[in-house]
């Protein structure tokens, strides 16, 4: 069995699981014109992806009782953006000739992604089995079945994953030119939505098998690829069909075993429509028990890469409280699945957590109550 | 679990001139173009398609739309969405799943000089996991012209390599049986050694190269092999199989 063992995260609307949960039950929300920002400030020139990354990881660390990462442990690290904060000035700088290739050549040398995994392995002078996972927004849901599957199979003996990402021009221009972004938070599900927030955060978790006090045990993994288009996930939502599908086979689970879906909903049409589909499909109308179905991005906003962690933590956090969270600003769904409308205790044992991301990929975990 | 090497495809750039000619190929990225030569070189049948995973690995990943995207936006304040989701690390991890029809489970890898060998031991992982019985496992990266001089500075002793990719099909025992053709070799290694330091007397820039080296050196003719990868700073990888 396959276990969390301590979880840390950084996000904005505060430090750690437990005051991320809490605004989650208040509804506070972190969204400032249609962002989620973090003020948070960095010591010297370092990275903000490494510094909220080692925030979270000192967090997770401590709870789980770590007090190092040794060679026979792993580290899975998720990003899209890695350490862009200290390379897209000096890139936009080079392109427009302002500096030269030697005053830009430090800055290219930490352009690959993998750079944020070696400073953060730095950080823990760490020097066993690594990855970078860069799968757009379900990377950080594939480092954490990765994880699972690096000790499943013996790889590794303890498993550090997560994932961090940061805001920036290229992915806030970028999503404003596919006319994605809304100004205020936003309302996933909703027959008003206005499309998704962007925002920064971190979230690690630490993974281990068969210990004596979990905080929640990862009960199965399933990935798939829409192979439909590069930016819209396939409108029928095979794919997330797909990933949720191979999930609860993999969790050796039926459709009814599931209590909650902590959705990916972005609060865009395209994702709310695709995902709400899938989940119509697996858990129809007809079934004997639908499990219920919320999203919390009008909370933290849309973290990309670190969604995944930062959202599993959230899970964890619920389940460890019993407790059911609605989708802040819903109203009116129009989409075919089982909302609550408050937040409410229950008897919550298993979580499925979606993730769906650009490039048509889509990731599903299950999270079980220990 | 026995790990098999159906086939292995390397292109350079100067490959790939059908699909750089090709109008349906007219807004993909180097990075796309060249693994999508490589993989079409694959014996991919209907069977295979129906178990198949993909793990693309990159170091650099989409360099020219980056820059193009951001020298757009900075010049004329102009967001480009086309290059913005080109721009993306797995945008051609993406692609390929649209172009070949792979439904399976994807994901882009990157890791430094070890990127190519990282990407191999994702794919196996997908295969002893049963998360797919055949897996396609690329490497691979793609320059501009404006970056030789800095990338000269970075590498010093690099061998300047405009773009490449590498792709291996691999599959478990069940996956092997899916092919009517025989397996080129069998798996029996990977690993990536960052503790260790070796003298190394050659070195490239092309991070994803470890599977290029792994496909030339399968079709060499030897019996058994031991692959010893030495990276510019001392560290090295070794993959070892056997036909």
């Amino acid at each position: 069995m396959i276990s969390i063992t301590g979880m840390g995260c950084v996000t904005c609307v505060g430090t750690g699981p437990d005051v991320l949960f809490q605004q989650a039950l208040n509804e506070n929300s972190g969204i400032i014109d249609g962002l989620g920002k973090m003020d948070i400030q960095t010591p010297g020139d370092e990275s903000r992806a490494i510094h909220f990354s080692m925030m979270s990881i000192n967090q997770a660390m401590a709870q789980a009782g770590w007090t190092e990462l040794r060679p026979d442990d792993g580290l899975i690290v998720a990003t899209t953006t890695g350490l862009i904060d200290i390379w897209e000035n000096p890139l936009i700088e080079f392109l427009q000739t302002n500096i030269s290739s030697e005053e830009f050549a430090p800055f290219l040398k930490i352009q690959p992604l993998h750079s944020l995994t070696k400073k953060v392995a730095e950080h823990l002078e760490f020097k066993g089995r690594d990855m970078l996972i860069t799968t757009a927004c379900t990377a950080a849901t594939q480092a954490i079945a990765m994880g699972s599957h690096w000790l499943r199979q013996g790889l590794v003996k303890r498993c550090l994953v997560g994932g961090v990402d940061l805001l920036s021009k290229l992915t806030v221009n970028g999503f404003r030119s596919l006319q994605l972004l809304n100004p205020n938070p936003a309302t996933p599900f909703d027959v008003n939505r206005n499309g998704i927030n962007l925002a920064e955060g971190a979230g690690f978790l630490c993974l281990e098998s068969d210990v004596s006090r979990p905080l929640a045990h990862i009960l199965g993994s399933g990935t798939s690829s829409d192979a439909f288009h590069m930016t819209g996930p396939e409108p029928e939502g095979q794919g997330c069909f797909r990933a949720m599908s191979a999930a609860l086979r993999d969790a050796g689970l039926n459709t009814d075993q599931i209590d909650w879906i902590h959705a990916h909903g972005t609060g865009s049409r395209q994702n709310d429509s695709a995902e709400g589909a899938a989940i119509g499909k697996l858990f129809p109308q007809v079934a004997k028990r639908r499990p219920w179905v919320s999203s919390t991005k009008n909370i933290h906003g849309h973290t990309l890469g670190a969604s995944g962690a930062i959202e599993a933590i959230l899970c964890v956090k619920a389940l460890e409280n019993k407790t059911i969270l609605k989708t802040s600003g819903l109203k009116i769904s129009d989409v075919d699945v089982r909302h609550p409308d408050k937040h409410f205790s229950f008897d919550l044992k298993t979580v499925l957590k979606n993730t769906l991301g650009f490039g048509g990929n889509n990731a599903s975990l299950i999270l079980g109550a220990p | 679990m026995k790990i098999f090497i159906m086939a292995a495809e390397t292109r350079r750039l100067e490959d790939t001139l059908e699909y750089q000619n090709n109008g349906q190929f007219r807004k993909a990225t180097t990075n796309m173009i060249l693994a999508a030569s490589a993989v079409s070189a694959l014996p991919l049948n209907e069977k295979v398609k129906s178990s198949l995973g993909l793990v693309v690995g990159s170091s650099y990943g989409e360099i020219k739309p980056t820059n193009d995207f951001l020298l757009t936006l900075a010049d004329s304040g102009l967001a480009r969405p086309f290059l913005f989701q080109s721009s993306l690390n797995n945008a051609t991890s993406g692609f390929l799943t649209m172009h070949f029809g792979i439904c399976g489970p994807s994901l882009t890898v990157s890791r430094g000089y070890f990127t190519g060998e990282n990407a191999l031991e994702a794919g196996v992982l997908l295969l002893q996991s049963g998360q797919a019985d055949c897996a396609v496992v690329l490497g691979v990266e793609s320059f501009v012209p404006e970056f030789d001089d800095v990338l000269k500075k970075i590498y010093p002793n690099g061998t300047s390599v405009v773009g490449g990719c590498t792709g291996l099909l691999i599959a478990n025992d069940e996956g092997l049986k899916l092919f009517d053709r025989h397996p080129i070799a069998k798996l029996k290694d990977v690993k990536i050694i960052t503790d260790g330091r070796k003298k190394f007397d050659r070195a490239t820039y092309h991070d994803s190269d470890g599977l290029e080296m792994l496909a030339k050196d399968l079709f060499t003719g030897e019996d058994s092999n031991l692959l010893q990868l030495i990276k510019p700073d001392g560290t090295y990888s070794e993959i070892s199989w056997t036909k």
